[in-house]
């Protein structure tokens, strides 16, 4: 089992800083490329809705875990943003035409349609984001 | 890593082409934003985006190509995709954006499709 973990307080280097740390995982654990898409974008996504709406753009921790364990890889990310659970988000309409789309919720869909189970907790100081997705397609 | 984000410009029988290469995330976004904003303020409504090289795209690079198809469309103008690669084709598939866009398989069909 394999346990990697970065703090990211600065908003503006945030996504860089953390797709540097999910891309040298991925590199040191040999992860395939459809697992790497999934972990990259499920991390962006919830990073950036927690810098946008958890903590309206404003300075503040974010925590992302990322354990590798029985054929499983497992992104846990926390806040102290105030609680919000954003699987409540209604699902993204992705079969609207041009004129009715609407982006919001993109990010959200993004994530349950990546990872095999999405999960939120809500902490003393903030909320948690627990994203699982299987190794080999065969174990999902 | 492949982490920034780089977008050349060519014409191809007339039709603005840009090469774009690298990631489209929340962080360089902007970058892409900033250069369809340039051309679709000289009057370019017609554009093919060449994804050849472009190996990641997030909801914060939809949501700028989004905009600008919605401003060239606007001024019956389109914005063609070409050459998908695998991690963000399935993106496009996933949120439903491969039925918003015409997508090529290489540029040089996007550009005959436009012509026709």
């Amino acid at each position: 089992m394999a346990v990697y973990q970065i703090n990211l307080e600065d908003a503006i280097t945030a996504v860089t800083q953390l797709a540097e740390f999910l891309s040298d995982i991925i590199e040191k654990e040999s992860i395939s490329f459809e697992v790497e898409n999934a972990m990259q974008l499920s991390a962006e996504e919830a990073v950036v809705n927690i810098i946008t709406h958890g903590y309206n753009g404003k300075p503040g921790m974010i925590e992302v875990t990322c354990e590798i364990a029985d054929g499983f890889v497992t992104l846990t990310i926390c806040d102290e943003a105030p609680h919000f659970n954003p699987l409540t988000i209604p699902p993204a309409d992705v079969d609207a035409g041009i004129d009715e789309r609407r982006i919001g919720g993109l990010g959200v869909h993004l994530i349950r349609s990546l990872m095999d189970k999405v999960r939120y907790k809500q902490t003393d100081s903030g909320n948690c984001l627990i994203m699982q997705k299987a190794l080999s397609s065969s174990l999902s | 890593m492949e982490d920034h984000l780089s977008i050349q410009e060519r014409e191809i029988s007339g039709i603005t082409i840009l090469d774009i290469s690298g990631r489209i995330d929340a962080a360089t976004s902007s970058h892409i934003e900033g250069e369809l904003g340039k051309k679709i303020d000289t009057g370019v409504t017609t554009l093919i985006l060449n994804m050849k090289d472009l190996s990641y795209i997030s909801s914060s690079g939809l949501r700028v190509i989004l905009a600008a198809l919605k401003r060239v469309k606007a001024e019956e103008g389109t914005i063609a995709l070409a050459a998908l690669q695998p991690g963000p084709g399935e993106v496009f598939k996933m949120t439903g954006f491969d039925r918003l866009f015409p997508i090529s398989p290489s540029v040089e069909q996007a550009v005959e499709k436009l012509k026709s």
